[in-house]
């Protein structure tokens, strides 16, 4: 068997065992669409997933949970401003 | 009268890069949320820190050309694949690395389009939703739809497109610089190699958002703006003109652009002519707006909104009233301008402009001409100097639920899963902290090779860069005004990696005969 042939075999055998243990890695990046939140970000309670404005879950609930909690609030992205500009 | 404009221009971007540098002597720009929460930072400089820093960017820097110059035996045929499918393993190694997930206005547009694809649930654009208030940002909900509704609904799907858009960015960088140097910047694969390994650019692939498809859209827009001034084919002005609207509609900073490129034109009428010049600045302001009308005419055209959906959205008196906030010098303030809108206004464009305007009024005249100057210097400082566009936050990412943060209380970044490399860049690390130093030495090191290309140019009357030069002082004059996070600027580290690759080049041009002079005079 030629050098190059050796070399592209050595090449896929590690692209395929990369694939393999990535494989876990791929499936643990699954987005989670039942509505109730993503995967482990969007715990309720804590900022990201309080600005759920398309399901109505909106700004108020997300306010009353910023005053019982002084210090977290904005600053930590509770009701971030959208940055498009 | 235009050649003194040209200078005028230089000589204002090389003013405001040597302020920029020199301030970085005795002030550090920070911005690290792992360790004081979401907030800018400013602080005394450890001079000899920066010291090493700035030597260990430039040395890669160099390196980056110098290894560039040695691939200049090879076809481009074979090393720009090369370089760029190397970017691809890279980033592709960072987004399996650092598993971040979205939080924020990444979460909430990601979440929007969950419930668009499978609920087909619009209510965000009721009074109070998300997209009633903020209605530009449905071109990446729109865009998230589109991309979970054809792949699987994975995080990975998401970066690899990111990726893919970095790549471009990272092409046309090349090509731009390739075509301002003309027959001299041939084969200068140092450029792609800087461009394709940028230590921000390589990170932001994990942030999932709009910054990385609209600096890829603008920077391409701008790439063919630059061709249709040396060859004035029409073709290529409407190209610009769309991938302009395109930017544009994903970040409204398109605008910059647009004006950017209109001036240019103008600017270069003598060659381009009046008549193609006329028509080209028709067709860029006839293309701009069109994807904010079709959108528009089909959600009212469908019913999911009643009005046109800027109506009562949060007036840009929001973010600017943000800008002038003297406190936190125009970064986020913590909720006082979004609840003018929220609750004095209830939501109502009108007034909370007229609030925002009386707001703004008053700050600005309570404050004296000391404060009111030493709180635009802060943010000018802050934003061009942090050097890193928050790569921190959104492309490293943090472990929240292990509690990194050092007195700031909860983290609200996760991570899908947490691997070696989210240990060793936990917190403060040694590893974390070393590449925030890297990233804001590097940032420097391309402001002063930008200061001397701007030199040069002013010596020897090129005017090439003015396209390049307009877009950033267009930034610079923006975030004077607008609200600030240094991530913001994301879209001008293309031009920034253009003009100070250029810049390396001159200085190296000019130190090859100084340093054959010196060697001659020793051998004497």
């Amino acid at each position: 068997m030629c050098v190059r042939k050796r070399i592209l075999l050595l090449l896929a055998g590690l692209l395929a065992s990369a694939l393999l243990t990535s494989c876990e890695a791929v499936t643990a990046q699954h987005i989670d669409s039942s509505g109730s939140g993503f995967q482990s970000g969007g715990q309720p309670g804590d900022g990201g997933g309080r600005v759920r404005g398309g399901a109505g879950q909106g700004m108020d609930r997300a306010w009353q949970e910023d005053e019982s909690r002084p210090g977290f609030g904005g600053r930590q992205g509770t009701v971030r401003n959208p940055d498009n500009k | 009268m235009v050649k003194r404009f040209h200078q005028a221009l230089y000589l204002l971007l090389a003013f405001f890069l040597a302020l920029f540098i020199t301030s970085a002597f005795w002030i550090r720009a920070k911005y690290i949320y792992s360790v004081y929460g979401d907030t800018p930072v400013l602080e005394s400089q450890r001079i000899g820190l920066l010291i090493v820093w700035v030597a260990a960017a430039a040395a890669a820097g160099l390196a980056m050309l110098y290894l560039g110059r040695k691939l200049g035996k090879y076809r481009p045929k074979l090393v720009i694949p090369l370089i760029l499918l190397g970017s691809l393993a890279v980033q592709v190694g960072v987004i399996f690395a650092f598993p971040r997930l979205p939080t924020d206005d990444s979460q909430t547009v990601l979440s929007l389009a969950l419930d668009m694809l499978y609920r087909n649930d619009y209510s965000s654009f009721q009074t109070g939703g998300y997209l009633h208030m903020f209605p530009f940002n449905f071109s990446t909900v729109l865009y998230l739809k589109t991309l979970l509704f054809i792949f699987p609904d994975n995080y990975l799907v998401l970066k690899i497109f990111n990726i893919l858009f970095m790549l471009i960015t990272s092409l046309m960088i090349y090509l731009l610089y390739k075509e301002l140097s003309g027959k001299d910047g041939e084969q200068d694969y140092g450029v792609l190699l800087f461009a394709a390994t940028y230590v921000p650019a390589v990170l932001m692939s994990n942030f999932i958002y709009n910054d990385v498809i609209a600096t890829a859209a603008l920077t391409l827009a701008l790439y063919f703006a630059v061709r249709f001034m040396k060859q004035r084919s029409l073709k290529l002005i409407i190209i610009s003109g769309v991938l302009l609207a395109l930017g544009n509609y994903f970040r409204s900073i398109g605008v910059i652009f647009l004006i950017a490129i209109a001036l240019s034109l103008l600017l270069k009428v003598r060659t381009v002519g009046l008549r193609r010049t006329l028509i080209a600045l028709g067709i860029l302001a006839v293309l701009f707006n069109v994807p904010g009308w079709i959108q528009n005419a089909v959600l009212q055209g469908s019913g999911v909104v009643g009005e046109p959906v800027n109506a009562n959205s949060a007036p840009v008196y929001m973010w600017l009233n943000m800008g002038v906030n003297q406190e936190t010098f125009g970064f986020w303030d913590n909720r006082a301008s979004y609840n003018i809108y929220q609750r004095e206004a209830g939501y109502n464009k009108e007034a909370s402009t007229e609030l925002f305007k009386e707001n703004i009024r008053s700050t600005l005249s309570e404050a004296s001409a000391g404060e009111l100057v030493r709180t635009y210097y802060k943010k000018l400082i802050w934003t061009w100097t942090e050097g890193t566009y928050q790569m921190e936050r959104y492309g490293i990412g943090n472990d929240g639920s292990a509690a990194a943060g050092r007195g700031t209380g909860m983290l609200l970044d996760r991570y899908s899963y947490t691997t070696v490399f989210t240990h060793a860049f936990a917190g403060d690390s040694l590893y974390r902290i070393g590449l925030i130093w890297f990233a804001y030495a590097l940032n420097l090191v391309m402001y002063a090779g930008t200061v001397v290309r701007l030199i040069g140019s002013i010596r020897t009357g090129r005017t090439a860069e003015v396209p390049l030069v307009l877009v950033i002082l267009g930034f610079v004059g923006f975030y004077l005004l607008w609200e600030i996070k240094s991530r913001y600027l994301f879209p001008v580290y293309p031009l920034l990696i253009v003009l100070s690759c250029m810049g390396f080049k001159d200085l190296y041009r000019c130190m090859i005969p100084l340093m054959m002079r010196g060697t001659r005079h020793v051998r004497s």
